[in-house]
């Protein structure tokens, strides 16, 4: 019972520091953001606008308070659920009804790609077992591969499928083969596929997940509890596979954040409608509404992403507990 | 450990760092203008006598301008490398031993920073300001300080506790003196030089993306790897070789330099046990 | 879209082949900017102006021969001293959303454009109607503040519905603009982030044959040529709106696409600050025009196009065929700036404290400045010129170049709808004059020029300030292009309209 209690009061604890957190960081972009030179009202309106259509527009865009004023009301606001409105992107438009969209495909594809990168390193480790010598040897290829930024993947992936379409078009009967990378309508998955593809490859991701799994399940292997299970007679799969969970649930969502930066230019080059496009279009616009709710967004998947790490380490491993933050 | 297949990536790696970091160290003296550079009689040719790798739609030669991008990431490596393992280790230490308020400070601080998405608020910090190599660096090196500290603050944590790290105390060492010596440098330092190539590789990362987006990196007429790959744009499939032996160079020195920096690491704690 | 996004995870390519639903009717097309608003007003990007062109009408038209022709309305009738016109508008015509169209739409239209809190950048080509009056559901009155010899021309700006809105102020936040009604062709199916979907409107009177009209932002123009190469197929599109010079070559003989001119009336530039140390000085803007390659740098970047030495084009009405431009002299452009006292010191000339160092400030949206930029720079050195770059994004651009003139240099096209009007630009008072001209000739050229109302004098004039802004040198003016639409050898019956492109799209056809 008070082991129960304990723990509801650590993460009730843990959910109202991030929430803290989250406070913090989006002050922090929030004045980052209202600081920039020039504003929604120069990317818009007319060259020669007079000073007091512009004072109009300014109040009209919720532009004239001052960066810190601006700042409590719009955590008041937000607090209620309410990010504003879109000034350039979509104007008029809620931001969350722009951003969200947007950001679920981002977050969709991340997660997948992050979800498809740990499994392809689980069935990595568990068949490679043991590094070998000569096994070493292959995975240096591997590594230099899987190492390059997840852009320069996706560039050489869009550059080599054009180089290949380029050099069978005839064949192929002068049609676009279904497959292209960069299609211009929307309801294709094969840019999502590719992009995917890319974060995979790519940003060290691969690698790191393989190296820390096989090193987990070595130090599991030689554990003395496991080999009494051993002595026992008990097959011990059971018990691996329980010790296994927290290392690989941490170690996802300690590599979310990696993959939500390599997202972002991954998605410029394959055309998606995705938050990383929406940010970089938003702060070009200086859309501010739409690039802090973005930011906040993006901010509050990091924390959150952490904490369920932290509340399943303290469950599984009550040491934690007393460790504290 | 150790083994034959360690040792060739160990001096593999070894031989591409020490590369990219002489050629980072002479490339200042060599004198090259790319504000005159542009030859439109020679653009895009292949790789060749006159050009060794080949020129790019400037007509400017490829294999120069790739020597000359290592500028747009060395010094601010080394900068975003410095900043972030020396605060980070001071912070650290301070967050592992001090109590009270000062480390609740240090802690909160920590933990703001660490939340911040890094590439997303580089990409703010560079709609703001002018966006220059510095700038970059100094933020992306400032994001990492919390991702060493923690890292630190364990091990000051776990040290504290220890006999001989007592036995020090006892003998009236002063309080500086055992973390700066014995603590951070006697026994953390795998773990710093580990981050440190992190970051160098990250900042080598974040320089060649933004130049590669365009908006916000390295800018034309410097030479940046980044800004060179961003030229498939331009060429449309015209010429791949402007851009693909900047590609090849951006990976294998990220490679390089993220496994230099953990079989060095590895080795010096073989050589502490 | 979840579970289709593991399924296609999983199944890869066999699913893409069924995952691409989009009808062999569609019509689909790129563009390098995302339109911002489609409402007539604010659609300020040619991106947006295209869309527009679609989903509204105006009052007329221009037609293929580029006569004046009815839209909404049928038939006009000019006051008999050109104080006025009356238009009789044409019955049964629904709005998309099936609200019958009738005058009070058009009173409402001139109403919000002229009210003084909807604030837009072509205010001033409502500012001639004095007054607006309806005289029953299909007639309409307007009055004018001055005689104007053809009016009927002037009516081909947009008509919105009155009942989409509150008031006649007008905002940029307003949802309109992204869920637009309109009575044109085509109307809005669907607005994302950075698509546009368009059905066919099946009760136009012009009977569109096309069904559906896509239009996604796509900012690699590489890709959009690739797209465009590959237009057989499901994937590809069937017309890109502007082919960059160098790739012109690829469609040149191609079996599927076709290179499609069209007229636009724009120019290029180079402009020069005025206020800003050196460049007052008439010799350094002249040793600066003659050490620029105009000839290279148009070959190397962006191929065909004309040479100009004023702020008119060769098809411009008011082009001086006396007026030649410079040619490029790099040797007697240093022996200017030596004459001139500017002499070598370290890498670049000084004189007094007028160094020859200067700002270049760049767009990043315009992307085609880079490498021209490049060029220049090489150029300039030869003479001593040093220019460094300023990449700045769009708004930070306009702030910064035309609000606050922090610059010396820039690079930049001005595009007109129909005739150039450089008043606002050159005229020491225009509003455009973001360079600080100020040259009491021009100011009194342009200001005879705008009292006149004899056109052929007018053009006197014009051909007069073409040759005084080409000695004086406000900006140095470059070049106009030769611009090609590639399209689709699927489409038939293509006629691209100048500017809005889309005016005639009604009558395309696409073959399966």
């Amino acid at each position: 019972m008070s082991r129960a209690l304990r723990l509801l009061l650590a993460a009730a604890g843990r959910t109202g520091g991030a929430l803290v957190l989250l406070m913090g960081a989006s002050f922090v972009i929030y004045i980052t953001i209202r600081s920039a030179p020039g504003d929604a009202i120069d990317a818009i309106s007319p060259m020669g606008t007079p000073p007091q259509v512009k004072a109009r527009l300014l109040a009209e865009f919720g532009l004239d308070r001052d960066p810190l004023t601006g700042y409590f009301a719009w955590l008041f606001r937000s607090a209620r659920g309410d990010f504003g409105d879109s000034l350039v992107v979509a104007a008029g438009e809620s931001v969350m009804a722009v951003a969200w969209p947007a950001f679920k495909i981002t977050l969709i594809l991340s997660g997948l790609t992050l979800l498809a990168s740990l499994a392809l390193a689980l069935l990595g480790a568990l068949v490679l077992g043991r590094p070998a010598g000569r096994q070493q040897l292959l995975t240096g290829p591997l590594y230099v591969i899987t190492s390059a930024p997840s852009f320069v993947q996706a560039v050489l992936l869009a550059q080599g499928l054009n180089w290949t379409i380029h050099r069978y078009w005839e064949q192929l009967n002068y049609e676009t083969p279904p497959w292209y990378p960069i299609p211009i309508y929307t309801d294709s998955l094969m840019p999502y596929v590719f992009a995917g593809l890319a974060l995979l490859l790519g940003d060290g991701l691969f690698m790191d997940f393989f190296n820390a799994i096989r090193a987990e399940l070595e130090g599991l292997r030689d554990a003395q509890f496991i080999a009494a299970v051993k002595a026992k007679g008990a097959r011990t799969w059971g018990h691996i596979a329980r010790n296994m969970l927290v290392p690989l649930v941490s170690g996802y969502a300690a590599r979310l954040p990696i993959v939500l930066g390599g997202v972002v230019i991954v998605e410029y080059i394959f055309t998606l409608e995705g938050a990383g496009y929406l940010l970089l279009e938003a702060s070009r616009e200086r859309d501010f509404p739409v690039v802090v709710g973005i930011s906040v967004l993006f901010t509050a998947t990091v924390i959150g992403s952490t904490l369920i790490a932290d509340v399943l380490r303290t469950l599984v491993d009550p040491r934690e507990v007393a460790r504290g933050g | 450990m150790g083994g034959r297949a360690e040792r060739i990536a160990f001096w593999g790696s070894g031989a591409i760092v020490a590369l990219v970091i002489a050629i980072g160290l002479v490339s200042p003296l060599i004198g090259y203008d790319p504000a005159a550079a542009v030859d439109y009689e020679q653009k895009l040719l292949g790789p060749g006598a006159g050009h060794w790798l080949g020129t790019d739609a400037q007509g400017r030669d490829v294999a120069m301008r790739l020597m000359k991008g290592t500028e747009a990431f060395f010094l601010p490596g080394l900068m975003a490398a410095g900043i972030a393992t020396m605060a980070g280790a001071l912070l650290g230490a301070i967050a592992g031993y001090a109590e009270g308020w000062g480390r609740t400070l240090v802690v909160g601080f920590l933990q703001l920073v660490d939340t911040l998405p890094r590439l997303i608020f580089i990409i703010l910090v560079c709609t703001i300001l002018n966006p220059s190599i510095t700038l970059i660096a100094g933020v992306a090196g400032v994001l990492f300080i919390p991702s060493i500290a923690t890292v630190i603050r364990r091990k000051v944590e776990a040290l504290g506790s220890e006999d001989y790290i007592l036995a020090h105390v006892a003998h009236g060492f002063s309080t500086t003196r055992i973390l700066l010596y014995h603590i951070l440098w006697l026994q953390a330092r795998p773990l710093l030089i580990r981050q440190a190539t992190y970051v160098f590789g990250y900042v080598l990362f974040v320089e060649t993306a933004l130049s590669y987006l365009g908006d916000y990196g390295v800018q034309e007429p410097t030479p940046s790897w980044g800004n060179m790959v961003a030229q498939t744009r331009e060429l449309g499939g015209a010429s791949a070789w402007p851009w693909v032996f900047p590609a090849v160079a951006i990976a294998v020195t990220i490679a390089a330099f993220l496994a230099f920096g953990n079989l060095l690491a590895r080795r010096d704690e073989e050589a502490i046990r | 879209m979840m579970h289709r996004f593991i399924a296609s995870l999983a199944m890869g390519c066999l699913l893409a082949v069924a995952a691409s639903p989009a009808s062999a009717q569609t019509f689909r097309y790129p563009e390098d900017a995302r339109p911002s608003s489609l409402l007539p007003f604010f659609a300020e990007d040619m991106s947006a102006v295209r869309m527009v062109e679609l989903i509204f009408d105006g009052l007329v038209l221009q037609n293929k021969r580029g006569d004046i022709e009815g839209s909404l309305a049928t038939s006009w009738k000019r006051d008999p001293d050109n104080m006025g016109i009356t238009f009789v508008l044409r019955e049964g015509v629904k709005w998309h959303d099936g609200q019958p169209f009738t005058a009070d739409d058009v009173v409402f239209t001139v109403k919000a454009a002229q009210d003084k809190k909807t604030v837009f950048n072509a205010k001033s080509k409502y500012r001639f109607i004095r007054d607006v009056q309806a005289s029953g559901q299909f007639q309409v009155h307007f009055s004018f503040d001055r005689p104007i010899a053809e009016p009927e021309e002037r009516f081909t700006f947009k008509i919105m519905p009155k009942h989409a809105f509150t008031s006649t102020t007008i905002t940029r936040k307003d949802r309109f603009g992204r869920k637009p009604i309109g009575t044109g062709p085509y109307q809005v199916s669907k607005f994302s982030l950075r698509s546009v979907t368009l059905e066919v409107n099946g009760s136009h009177w012009r009977q569109p044959r096309v069904g559906q009209v896509l239009m996604q932002h796509t900012p690699d123009k590489s890709a959009q040529i690739n797209l465009l190469q590959y237009s057989g197929g499901k994937a590809g599109v069937q017309a890109v709106i502007f082919v960059p010079p160098k790739n012109i070559a690829i469609f040149e003989n191609s079996d599927s696409v076709v290179l499609e001119p069209y007229h636009t009336v724009s120019w290029w530039y180079m402009a020069y600050n005025h206020e800003s140390g050196a460049l007052k000085d008439p010799v350094v803007r002249e040793a600066i025009a003659l050490a620029i390659n105009r000839e290279e740098l148009l070959e190397a970047h962006l191929g065909r196009g004309d040479i100009l030495g004023g702020p008119f084009t060769e098809s411009s009405p008011f082009y001086n065929f006396e007026v030649t431009p410079r040619e490029p002299d790099v040797e007697r452009a240093a022996q200017m700036l030596e004459d001139a006292g500017y002499k070598m010191k370290g890498d670049s000339r000084k004189k007094g404290r007028n160094k020859l160092d200067f700002k270049f400030v760049l767009d990043k949206e315009l992307t085609s400045n880079q490498p021209l930029f490049l060029g220049i720079q090489a150029q300039l050195k030869k003479i001593g010129v040093i220019v460094r770059p300023q990449y700045v994004d769009h708004a930070r651009y306009r702030e910064q170049v035309f609000t606050s003139k922090k610059f010396d240099l820039t690079l930049n096209v001005w595009s007109f709808k129909d005739v150039e009007d450089v008043y606002p630009l050159f005229h020491s008072q225009g509003v455009m004059n973001f360079i600080g001209y100020n040259n009491a000739q021009v100011d009194t050229l342009l200001d005879t020029a705008k009292a006149t109302r004899d056109y052929k004098q007018y053009k006197e004039y014009m051909k007069k300030l073409h040759a005084e802004l080409n000695r004086d040198l406000p900006y140095f003016f470059l070049w106009s292009l030769d611009i090609y639409s590639g399209i689709s050898k699927r489409v038939r019956n293509v006629m691209v309209s100048p500017y809005s492109y889309f005016t005639f799209f009604p009558g395309w056809e696409l073959m399966q």
